[in-house]
């Protein structure tokens, strides 16, 4: 069964009346595992250890636990509902708590971001839109949950043209809704914000923007705080942005990313600070003919002349070695340069 | 042991935030520099480094050990970006921008397609330093074949622009009190979709050039705009990156601006960005009336209005009717000019349920597409003539405002 059975390339026999021109996708299938793993097996915070985690994954297939593998619901507009609710009746257990909720998917961004379940567009359902959700709507709702620190991530594909999303009347379940006087003190969304398949990320493998995540929280967005490594909700807002930038020269695509982060709250403590650094020189005759190397022993991290620079790797902080050679003589070599990288990004324009 | 690390802006250097880190990576503080300050901060070694957060969204390191007087110019920034390798000779001109011969534009990749994101901002960086010297001419002006560009005056009609590199790019100038109505950039592609951009009006220069990437195959509208007030810019910069903590550093310019800003210089424009932030920060105590200044004595923005009623919310949640009535205020008045105050407009209508409902149903309307990541509002319509056969590329308008470094 493809992703999404009743969009281009789905079950020709049951197709939407309009796909709006939306196709399968193959990314979700790798980032939800992705994602749940890192909570299950990386994430740390004293003051709210992690409670619980609930996967839904289309199509229907198997997902760690600490019990093993289990097989995962697809996720169908009733199935997002369903987890939902009882995920909200959880996190309302008590304040402290952190509700974390991430969707990786296809979505239509109007004025509202609307994101789109398995079954989107199923031509038996009088009402297209009765199987979309709209999580502006929910993001607002949640107000009424209990849990203080609300995460959200929204890994969403868009490849609907502007001018066809313009002339759609596009309405969505919210899921919940909350009044004026409910409150949250950190409510922190997190949009990816790649146009057209491409940019989401590679053919059968984690979303860009899923990969910058687990960077982020595994340290490149980690701050010293009392000798531990937090990644709080501001500090991830920044590394978040900072890394699709770079990773949107290491993959050629227009990546970046849209932070929205309203109160400060604490996300996770990383084992160490992690970087995500950039080298090249500092001009583009001398990058292309360049040998570089970084080295803090025992890893050396070398991109020889003619391979893809800049280097673009996460790594870990503290001190490392640049040599930038030119085996041509074209320029000048510098060797032994020592750089203390620092999260969560290093830019370094070596010589010449 | 401790030591006191005295820190300095050089005369040409913009606002920014800098973070002052000790050698084992531990931020020791954050402070807000502008030209000429200084601040004297308590460091635990004398190896500690500075990183500051440039408007244009770098991050630059700055060591100097043992160095207990730093002084900050736009030349150590360049010496450690690459900004300063294509085109060195513009980037280290004086900060007062001096007309420059555009035919070292002419010339290089400027009338060309851009191969990537990362050199569109490089790019605009450069272009920062340098405005046409031509006076504009032209309402309408091209952006190479990938359509056109004007800015809508409410009260004046199309503001006159000029067009650079060979009918790529589409340049303004604007000499207009900061207390005028907001403007709106309007770019037309022949596909028939139309982007319309909310300026503040205290914008003094804003330019538009479109690229099809070459290495990226995507159809990129880029926008920069520079207003009178280029801290508040920043600060709107610092929050649309989600960059809170040197947002947050700025709230001592806030204080200091205040009154200046919304009194004597009468600027609503910067006025409201300060308040954003401080709303943002939930630090009422320094907003006080500020929000309620803006939304009583300024009737052409609806920023105000938003601000006032998010303030009501969390520091007087009995007074529904005020905040209800702000929050209708602000619709009837239009969108915001601020991203931030669409957000917060369309989350305030959405909370007052059924009494909101006709107002957040008309913003809905009004606003159709909107791009949440550009900083001011950004909404995307189509004529009658949308012809979706012609509109198959992936399409990116990246709107920022402008930054030298």
């Amino acid at each position: 069964m493809a992703d999404y059975p009743h969009l281009n390339g789905g079950d020709s026999t049951r197709l939407a009346a309009d796909p709006l021109g939306l196709s399968q996708i193959t990314t979700p299938r790798y980032t939800a595992p992705a994602i749940s793993d890192w909570l299950r097996t990386s994430y740390k915070n004293p003051t709210c250890e992690l409670g619980s985690i609930e996967v839904l994954v289309s199509p229907s297939s198997p997902i760690n636990s600490p019990t093993g593998s289990v097989q995962a619901e697809a996720a169908t507009k009733q199935n997002i509902k369903n987890a939902f609710n009882m995920w909200e009746k959880r996190c309302s257990k008590q304040a402290d708590n952190i509700a974390f909720f991430y969707f990786c998917g296809h979505g239509l961004s109007k004025t509202d971001q609307f994101l789109l379940p398995e079954n989107f567009g199923d031509p038996s359902s009088p009402n297209q839109w009765d199987n979309c959700i709209n999580f502006s709507g929910m993001r607002v709702g949640m107000r009424k949950c209990a849990a203080q620190t609300q995460l959200f991530f929204v890994d969403a594909c868009r490849e609907t043209p502007f001018g066809v999303l313009t002339a759609l009347n596009v309405s969505g379940d919210s899921l919940i809704t909350a009044s004026i006087t409910d409150t949250v003190s950190c409510s922190a969304a997190y949009y990816a914000t790649a146009n057209g398949k491409q940019a989401f990320g590679p053919d059968k493998d984690v979303s860009y923007f899923g990969q910058a995540l687990v960077s982020c929280l595994g340290g490149v967005a980690a701050l010293d705080s009392m000798g531990k490594w937090v990644v709080d909700t501001y500090s991830l807002g920044n590394a978040l942005g900072q890394v699709m930038a770079q990773f949107a020269r290491r993959y050629k695509q227009p990546l970046s990313c849209n932070p929205d982060p309203n109160g400060m709250a604490l996300i996770h403590e990383a084992e160490s600070p992690k970087v995500v650094v950039s080298i090249e020189c500092s001009s583009q005759p001398a990058t292309d003919v360049s040998e570089i190397v970084l080295t803090q022993s025992p890893i050396t991290i070398r991109s020889a002349p003619g391979q893809p620079k800049p280097i673009i790797e996460e790594v870990s902080a503290g001190d490392w070695f640049i040599d930038v050679l030119f085996p041509g003589g074209e320029f000048p070599s510098v060797s032994g340069m020592k750089k203390t990288f620092t999260p969560p990004v290093y830019r370094g324009v070596p010589i010449p | 042991m401790s030591s006191n690390l005295r820190i300095s802006f050089d005369m040409d250097m913009p606002a920014a935030n800098v973070e002052i880190v000790a050698p084992d990576m531990k931020v020791v503080d954050r402070v807000m520099l502008e030209a000429g300050r200084s601040k004297t901060v308590q460091v635990p070694s004398e190896s500690s480094f500075l990183r500051v957060h440039l408007p244009s969204g770098d991050v630059v390191r700055l060591d100097d050990p043992g160095n207990l007087s730093r002084v900050i110019s736009i030349k150590s920034i360049l010496d450690q970006t690459k900004a300063a390798s294509p085109m060195q000779a513009a980037s280290a001109a004086p900060v007062t921008p001096t007309p420059v011969d555009f035919g070292m534009f002419e010339n290089d990749e400027s009338v060309q397609d851009l191969p990537d994101t990362f050199k569109i901002d490089q790019y605009h960086m450069q272009r920062s330093w340098v405005q046409p010297a031509a006076p504009g001419h032209d309402e309408i002006l091209p952006l190479a074949q990938y359509g056109t560009a004007r800015i809508i005056s409410a009260d004046r009609g199309s503001i006159q622009g000029v067009s650079v590199s060979r009918g790529r790019e589409a340049h303004w100038e604007i000499r207009e009190s900061p207390r005028s109505l907001p403007l709106v950039l309007q770019i037309d592609r022949s596909c028939g979709s139309i982007l319309e951009v909310r300026l503040p009006g205290d914008s003094q220069r804003i330019w538009v050039r479109a690229d099809l990437l070459r290495d990226q195959n995507t159809l990129t509208y880029s926008v920069r705009i520079s207003t009178r007030e280029p801290t508040a810019d920043m600060i709107v910069g610092y929050l649309q990156r989600g960059d809170i903590y040197s947002a947050e550093a700025m709230k001592e310019w806030i204080e200091e601006a205040e009154e200046m800003l919304l009194y004597k210089k009468n600027d609503p424009y910067a006025a409201a960005v300060g308040a954003y932030l401080l709303l943002r920060l939930k630090d009422f105590s320094h907003l006080h009336t500020w929000a309620k200044n803006l939304a009583d004595g300024f009737e052409f923005l609806s920023d105000g209005c938003v601000i006032w009623a998010w303030q009501l919310i969390h520091q007087y949640p009995s007074r529904t009717n005020e905040f209800r009535d702000y929050f209708k205020k602000a619709a009837d008045r239009g969108l915001p000019v601020y991203t931030e105050g669409l957000r917060l407009l369309v989350d305030g209508l959405r909370l007052l349920g059924d009494e909101g409902k006709g107002a957040h149903e008309e913003i809905l309307k009004k606003a159709g597409v909107v791009l949440w990541d550009s900083p001011l509002t950004a909404t995307v319509r189509t004529t009658d003539q949308y012809n979706a056969g012609t509109d198959t590329l992936p399409v990116v308008y990246n709107i920022q405002f402008a930054a030298r470094v």
